[in-house]
């Protein structure tokens, strides 16, 4: 509210204002541009990143296609010091079609469910540079040129990604798997472009399975 | 804490858009720390976790412009937007949506802050030919 001027003599402090009109102008401008990339990553025209590490993550999808498919061991460290076993799961490049991510996040308001879902229906998502850190995962899977027992450190279906040198490794070079469901520490995505992708934060939210 | 020094944080505060720059700094910490928070586990979160400390580091660094440079604030509030807007894409939505809220709402403050009117800050505006016009 702007504030009248008072004088250097009136016998109060200056104070600062804000220009109300400006505010709502700057803001209304930048939640306009918010809302138009919005609508842009909801319909796929453009591509959302994400990284989300939680204990309590759940992924699943009905179908995965794609090439470039990498799996083996690691372990993850804990905040607190402690280690847990998991299974890098990699996907170079791939379409997902019914993509759902949820976790559970403890805030001092209690728990809440996060859920990033796209429906099976709306089409698939692109993703690119997927990676799950997971401690189980259940999939009906169907390989192409598949190396199983190759040593984790000479990897290569997915650029970047190896594991350690002695531990088991597996890749494939085109795949499909269908029902996953994984639950996992971390999920990266490189890249994820979807259509219909819907963000859901909320008490009463369902998790993925 | 004495009264002075109250006193001495007051006029401070009252000479930059200082909830400009919290609300940025916080935004910067928000979008941080959102791939962790709430689980206590810190592990490599590749290419979108790296920008999003990389993009929280410079909101706080915009922050604190606000605070030190308050009479580049337009600039700065440009630059907070334009960041907020990056890490929108790249981040998480930029810390869930929330971060990026905070980024924004911070630069529309940093943009409609006036100084007050007798501070040296006011200065750069051109004096009003009919002075005593409440502004």
């Amino acid at each position: 509210m702007p504030l009248k001027y008072q004088g250097r003599n009136a016998g109060h402090l200056p104070r600062a204002s804000l220009r109300w009109g400006r505010f709502a102008a700057t803001l209304a401008a930048s939640l306009t541009v918010t809302g138009a990339l919005l609508v842009a990553i909801s319909q796929g025209t453009l591509a959302a990143s994400f990284a989300v590490s939680g204990r309590d993550m759940k992924v699943s999808a009905n179908r995965i296609e794609g090439n470039g498919y990498v799996t083996y061991p690691a372990v993850v460290t804990s905040a607190d010091g402690r280690k847990h076993p998991v299974t890098v799961v990699a996907v170079n490049a791939g379409r997902v079609w019914g993509l759902c991510q949820s976790s559970q996040i403890a805030t001092p308001l209690g728990r809440f469910v996060l859920r990033l879902s796209s429906p099976a229906q709306a089409g698939s998502v692109r993703v690119s540079d997927l990676r799950l850190s997971a401690t189980s995962v259940s999939a009906d899977l169907n390989f192409g040129k598949l190396q199983i027992n190759r040593d984790a450190a000479s990897l290569d279906a997915v650029p970047g990604v190896v594991g350690a040198l002695g531990d088991d490794g597996l890749q494939a070079i085109g795949f499909t798997v269908e029902n996953v469901k994984a639950r996992s520490w971390a999920v990266i995505s490189g890249s994820l472009q979807a259509q219909g992708t819907r963000l859901a934060i909320g008490r009463t939210e369902p998790e993925c399975f | 804490m004495t009264f002075a020094a109250l006193r001495r944080f007051h006029s401070w505060r009252h000479g930059r858009p200082f909830s400009a720059g919290l609300l940025t700094i916080v935004a910067g910490v928000e979008i941080l720390l959102a791939p962790v928070i709430g689980v206590g586990l810190i592990i490599q979160t590749g290419f979108a976790g790296q920008l999003g400390f990389l993009l929280g580091i410079v909101l706080i660094g915009l922050g604190l412009l606000f605070w030190t440079v308050p009479t580049h604030r337009a600039f700065t509030a440009l630059f907070t937007i334009a960041v907020a807007l990056a890490a929108f894409l790249t981040t998480n939505l930029g810390g869930f949506l929330v971060g990026h809220l905070l980024a924004l709402t911070g630069a529309a403050t940093g943009i409609a802050w006036m100084p007050a009117p007798d501070t040296e800050d006011t200065r750069e505006q051109a004096p009003r030919p009919d002075g005593d016009t409440p502004r």
